[in-house]
């Protein structure tokens, strides 16, 4: 047994590690989930604006990261919908256009189809330049769109009337998995203008640590991986399903749904770095015999 | 600079024989509107003399707030352009300061401010007669203590490059991951097989792909000097370019300029995980003896220390993502962790000009520091069962200075 | 020299950002390096694929172990940029096409001196030099104290031009000049003109009077001739579809009257020109609005379904009346007609608020109310109730009895007619039913197809009804949809192939962070201890684990509580040691791009080696 752990094959951790995932969704494990603080930041952030205020949806991911950011990205944009926001959507990553269709067909389309495209939503589409297109949008829109992802002039947007930069936006809801993402928009477009524009962010789980610094001042409220996605999503749909008697619809709790396997995994976790150190110990203690 | 003069409106006048009076409220007492000194002329300030009525205790407050009107000709149509609640200072002064934004540079504007009490009735309103032009002076005021700050550190590393030109001399503590670099590079000569050198997944205008290829040209150099291979996949196509001029200085200043071949600097894809997949596959075929992972890393970062491991190969790495440095410092030999990393070129070329940089570097770290400790030590002050009284205000009123004025950037 | 310029716009690009953050004269700066360096980034593509191109042709070529993949590479690369450039399979954008109108090309220069309107008043100077908005700046131009606008103004325009500045003076004279600016009254719903596209449209079929009155606009003219008859053979296209039946009651809308007929003979629907979008939601809509039907009504319906197979069971029942009360109530009717017959709050014109300020009225107020408020009296409402529970009680006939009630306007005409379009039909209320019912019991085959009749010709009817709008449309702009249309090639490999790899791709981690963790996290000190510590609260802190294991902690140190002493952890030693390290590393940045800047350090170009 020892000997077997000493020249552990990786393959049966990575066997392992696949068992502890598919388990839990093929078992459909759910667990309650209980808000943290952060989350209901972020939730009362969108909370406290008014109908038709302007959200900017800026989608800084792609499909690699979809599996940790889409379910929050969904619940921004269902909680803004239910909210009667104007939301003009914008990415900075080439797959980020996709992405936003996804939550737009997901959510929009699917449940709130009396949103008008132009007045109530808008699709800005992809830009190159990473934080160079967040230095120039934030102080002219027009200076780099000059059309939304259709090739509709904006001018021609209802919505876009009166927008002459993101200052004009009444939050940034940042879903971000990496670079350029939120430590840019906060860096560009936050600092500079703390007074006029104010942030959100869902960011992936590696990244969580490094934005506490900017909570609260710049980044008034943050979601932290899946299990931020799945705090939030507990305040939406109580709010907006429960509180009204309704039954939530799946696609609201996905990240709920996602947790499952996370919970396992983390555990499996915990058990193979304490396997570690038994076999790092007994190591020691024969070496030390010897 | 403009006086103007406080003006009740005349539908006021109009209705006053009714019995009761059309406006309970009292206005406020006048309003002055000027231009907002040192901004990029978008702005005027519009200062509010407050309402008789207006006291600070009660509830609900006779005067819950003021609402701020604009227009572009005198009389004409006006808009709401925001409201402004009265703070505890104000009620001191008597008077209270609203900036109005988004204005159009040189255009006439004129004001109209009402008082509004706590059932949502609006006092008659108190108006400006001469325009007010928003001009664009040629420093923005909000960003000097900023500018300073910036001043003050690049001074710094300028003054101690020109130091070290003098013959100042200067030391820097050894780093450990870079001694390795010539290991690393001998041990894969010795074992007949490449170097494989990884500048991460960012274009070049991120400063860490920069600071990588500094560490590309040394390792290049000590690879043309063994004799050994080295190869250099590029998630950009710029940095490509970027890495073939400097790899190709490199075997020109060893003297092996038949030995560099453009082919093995190369471009992949700028997909992060198409690159990785390409990473992962040509380490797992070609076994390089030594991979050096110098740049801006996300996710990649454990999968290739991992499969690099998983090969046996002598691991360096160097990044500034705070994230993704506990993955190489589980998996590689050797790391340089953030500012290490940006230290690398003056480290190894051992240039006075670099070296003073450093130096320069340290002095930012000194004013951090004292800011910090300076923050700290107001705010306590400030505590009221500390010290108490005037002298507390005082404290209080500097830290936030400190923290409202002089950290935080304007516009 | 070949280093020595690069450096130089490094340094010039780099100061010029930096001072823009100080100087506000110079934030356009700021901006235009911005946009070059999104420029250069776009080259950088090339850059990238003829190297990639150049390799793989090259491992190809000398055969190379694995030369194979390079095959697939390059076919792989070639495949996806064709597809996506040329947007193969990709729709037209149904919002960038202009349904229902034709077009024909016309340069601005070509439009007809007759429909040059004028208004008396000036262009104003802008301070800072801000020129008129782009959308109108060919258009527009100021001449002898008058405004000339050339073309005819789009309400999107006039927005633009109210924006422009601030005055009520001038607003006046845009709305005065967009009034002018118009076609000719007879013409006005249909012709319009877009500068931006350079180009005359008309909306539907032209008719030969339509045609003759736009040619009068421009005698002279040879382009203007010439596009008035391009539009006019193209509008008159004719497009006949086949229809397997048409729906019960069915009948022309009235916006459809002169240009569709139905063709008895060959069972085909006629129709002359484009059609529009609202053409189309008038011809698709031939099915009755649901109605909360009541008394004899609901029961009949019932009836006939419970004779069709077994009777409901008690459920089954309540599900069913709850159903039927679900579509809307006539109070809410009620309401919905009173509101639309209640005075309006509108907005004023800039010439009337002008007029009153030169009247002298001190506070203009920027709304009026217009119309009177009508509301339904009690026999209305009656009505109202009697037209919800009676299954043949149709819309018109309501109209007509509410009018003969009292006074009824056409905006609650209107406001009825919306009501009842924007809730279910018949056929989508029964499908419905046919779901509610399924969940408390069964229902036999001859019950459902009874429930589903009606939505299975609705669907069938929509479906012609899309393939008639769609063969009638002429596609305005070929390459306007999106290279990643759902369905189109380009999304297939997007979902299918890139999807799932870069899944699979970051998935990985969580392979390799378990083994580094197994093989890498070792007590080896006491700082080492330390970190296992916190890495065993944040595991099962982040999971519901944390909280399980921990609830029976008293509330009065729930701090001490997994979940809790996770959120600590984080907020406090994780930001700290983050924040040190990011000083260091902003200084690092900050020092490592003066040196850039400077040209102290040009070692990344390899010159200062040797």
């Amino acid at each position: 047994m020892y000997h077997f752990f000493t020249t552990l094959d990786r393959r049966w951790i990575f066997l392992l590690m696949a068992l502890a995932v598919a388990v839990p969704i093929l078992a459909q494990a759910q667990f309650p989930e209980i808000p943290t603080q952060l989350a209901q930041d972020t939730f009362d952030e969108i909370e406290r604006l008014e109908e038709g205020d302007r959200v900017l949806m800026a989608f800084d991911f792609d499909p690699a990261s979809e599996g940790e950011l889409g379910p929050m990205a969904t619940a921004f944009v269902r909680h803004a919908a239910e909210k009667k926001l104007k939301m003009y959507f914008l990415a900075l990553w080439p797959v980020g256009p996709q992405m936003i269709d996804e939550a737009i067909n997901k959510v929009i389309r699917a449940d709130f189809p009396q949103l008008v495209y132009g007045e109530d939503y808008v699709n800005l589409g992809f830009k190159p330049g990473q934080e160079g297109v967040i230095k120039v949008i934030i102080t002219d829109f027009r200076g780099l769109y000059t059309t939304d992802d259709r090739g509709t002039n904006v001018d021609l947007i209802p919505m876009m009337r009166g927008v002459a930069n993101v200052q004009a936006m009444d939050l940034i809801v940042n879903v971000s998995a990496g670079y350029p993402g939120t430590k840019e928009w906060v860096q560009y477009a936050v600092t500079p203008y703390p007074d006029k524009v104010r942030m959100v962010a869902g960011v992936t789980g590696v990244q969580a640590p490094l934005f506490y610094p900017y909570i609260p001042e710049q980044l008034p409220g943050m979601l932290g991986a899946i299990k931020g996605a799945a705090e939030y999503e507990a305040l939406v749909v109580e709010k907006y399903d429960l509180q009204l008697g309704r039954e939530p619809d799946p696609k609201y709790l996905d990240g709920r749904r996602r947790m499952g396997p996370q919970l396992v995994a983390h555990l499996l976790m915990v058990c193979l770095i304490f396997a570690g150190n038994v076999v790092f110990f007994m190591q020691r203690s024969r070496e030390a015999r010897s | 600079m403009l006086v103007l003069l406080p003006f009740l409106a005349a539908t006021a006048a109009a209705q006053e024989d009714d019995d009761e009076p059309l406006f309970p409220l009292s206005p406020p007492e006048s309003i002055r509107a000027a231009d907002h000194p040192w901004d990029d002329g978008t702005q005027i300030d519009v200062y509010i003399k407050l309402s008789l009525d207006d006291v600070p205790e009660g509830d609900p407050k006779p005067v819950t707030h003021y609402v701020i009107r604009r227009s572009g000709e005198y009389g004409g149509k006006y808009v709401d352009v925001g409201l402004a609640v009265p703070e505890k200072r104000d009620y001191h002064a008597g008077e209270l300061k609203f900036v109005v934004e988004k204005l159009e540079r040189g255009e006439p504007y004129f004001v109209r401010v009402a008082a509004v009490g706590s059932d949502g009735e609006e006092s008659a309103y108190v108006e400006t007669t001469e325009p007010v032009r928003a001009t664009r002076e040629w420093f923005s005021g909000a960003n000097f203590w900023m500018g300073l700050i910036t001043l003050l550190i690049g001074a710094s590393v300028v003054g101690f490059i020109l130091l070290a030109r003098r013959g100042i001399p200067l030391r820097i503590r050894k780093i450990a991951g870079l001694e390795a670099v010539d290991e690393a590079v001998g041990r894969a000569t010795e074992m007949g097989r490449p170097c494989l050198f990884v500048p991460g997944v960012q274009d070049i205008n991120d400063i860490q792909t920069v600071a990588g290829l500094t560490i590309l040209s040394r390792v290049a150099r000590t690879a043309a000097e063994y004799d050994a291979r080295i190869e250099v996949p590029t998630s950009r196509s710029l940095v490509m370019t970027t890495a073939r001029e400097a790899v190709q200085s490199a075997y020109l200043a060893a003297g092996r300029p038949d030995a560099y071949h453009e082919d093995n600097i190369y471009y992949v894809t700028d997909e992060q995980f198409g690159y990785v997949a390409y990473l992962s596959g040509h380490m797992v075929r070609e076994k390089p003896a030594a991979c050096f992972y110098m740049g801006s890393f996300f996710a990649e970062s454990l999968i290739l220390a991992e499969t690099g491991h998983s090969i046996g190969a002598i691991q360096v790495a160097g990044t500034a993502q705070p994230a993704q440095l506990p993955f190489f410092v589980a998996a590689c030999d050797y790391t340089l962790i953030g500012e290490e990393f940006f230290a690398a070129s003056a480290y190894l070329s051992g240039d006075p000009d670099q070296l003073g940089s450093l130096k320069g570097q340290d002095v930012g770290k000194v004013i951090v520091a004292v800011l910090l400790l300076a923050g700290c030590a107001l705010v306590t002050l400030a505590s009221p069962a500390l010290i108490g009284g005037s002298l507390s205000e005082w404290f209080e009123f500097a830290g936030e200075y400190l923290r409202d004025t002089v950290l935080r950037a304007g516009t | 020299m070949k280093r020595t310029v690069p450096l130089l716009i490094t340094a010039t690009v780099g100061f010029v950002l930096i001072i823009s953050r100080f100087i506000p004269a110079t934030v356009g700066w700021g901006e235009v390096a911005s946009v070059w360096f999104d420029i250069l980034a776009a080259i950088a593509f090339i850059l990238g694929g003829s190297n990639l191109l150049k390799l793989q042709l090259k491992k190809i070529s000398d055969r190379t172990a694995g030369w194979g993949y390079a095959v697939v590479t390059l076919a792989a690369f070639l495949v996806t940029l064709t597809v996506g450039l040329l947007k193969i399979g990709s729709p037209p954008a149904p919002d960038q096409e202009f349904f229902g109108e034709t077009f024909a090309h016309l340069e601005l220069a070509d439009f007809p001196e007759t429909q040059v309107a004028s208004v008396d008043g000036t262009i104003p100077e802008k301070a800072d030099g801000a020129e008129l908005p782009l959308s109108v700046r060919r258009q527009i131009r100021e001449q002898n104290g008058r405004v000339l606008f050339r073309g005819w103004m789009l309400r999107s325009q006039m927005r633009d031009l109210l924006d422009f500045e601030d005055t009520l003076r001038w607003q006046c004279t845009v709305e005065r000049l967009f009034e002018q600016a118009q076609p000719p009254e007879e013409l006005a719903p249909n012709v319009s003109y877009y500068a931006d596209h350079d180009a005359l449209g008309y909306k539907g079929f032209m008719s030969d009077e339509d045609r003759d009155r736009l040619l009068e606009l421009g005698r002279e003219n040879a382009a203007w001739q010439h596009a008035v008859d391009e539009i006019y053979e193209t509008s008159r296209r004719t497009t006949r579809m086949p229809v397997e039946q048409l729906p019960a009651n069915f009948q022309i809308a009235a916006s459809l009257e002169p240009v569709l007929e139905y063709d008895a003979e060959h069972k085909e629907l006629v129709l002359r020109g484009p059609m529009s979008v609202a053409q189309r939601n008038d011809l698709a809509r031939q099915f009755p609005a649901a109605k909360p039907i009541g008394g004899e009504d609901r029961a009949a319906f019932l009836r006939e379904l419970e004779s069709l197979g077994e009777p409901l069971n008690e459920e089954q029942r309540a599900a069913f009346d709850r159903a039927i009360e679900s579509v809307w109530t006539p109070e809410q009717l009620v309401l919905a007609l009173n509101g639309a017959g209640a005075a309006k709050e509108e907005d004023k014109t800039a010439c009337e608020m002008l007029e009153e300020m030169q009247a002298g009225v001190r506070n203009i107020d920027p709304q009026k109310t217009v119309g009177e408020d009508v509301q339904l009296n009690p026999r209305q409402e009656e009505l109202v109730e009697q037209f919800a529970r009676d299954a043949e009680f149709t819309p018109d006939e309501l109209i007509e009895q509410m009018r003969e009630a009292g006074t009824f306007n056409d905006a609650q005409a209107a406001e009825l007619r919306r009501f009842l379009n924007q809730g279910s039909t018949v056929g989508e209320q029964n499908r419905t039913l046919d779901r509610e019912l399924l969940k408390h019991g069964p229902l036999t085959p001859a019950q459902r197809d009874f429930l589903l009749q009606d939505i299975r010709s609705q669907l069938a009817w929509r479906a012609t009804v899309a393939e008639l709008f769609f063969a009638a449309h002429l596609v305005k702009y070929k390459w306007s949809g999106e290279y990643r249309a759902e369905g189109s090639p380009f999304w297939w490999m997007y979902e299918y192939l890139f999807k799932p790899l870069t899944a699979t791709m970051f998935a990985l981690l969580a392979f390799y962070v378990a083994s580094a963790a197994f093989r890498a996290f070792r007590a080896k000190n006491v700082e080492a201890i330390l970190l296992l510590g916190t890495a065993f609260i944040i595991l099962l802190g982040r999971t519901f684990a944390g909280v399980w294991l921990t609830a029976w902690i008293p509330d009065e140190l729930a701090g001490l509580r997994i979940e809790n002493l996770t959120t600590y952890i984080m907020q406090i030693f994780t930001t700290a040691g983050n924040r040190a390290i990011m000083i260091g590393i902003a200084l690092g940045i900050a020092s490592t791009s003066l040196k850039v800047l400077l040209g102290v350090d040009r070692s990344y170009l390899g010159s200062r080696e040797g």
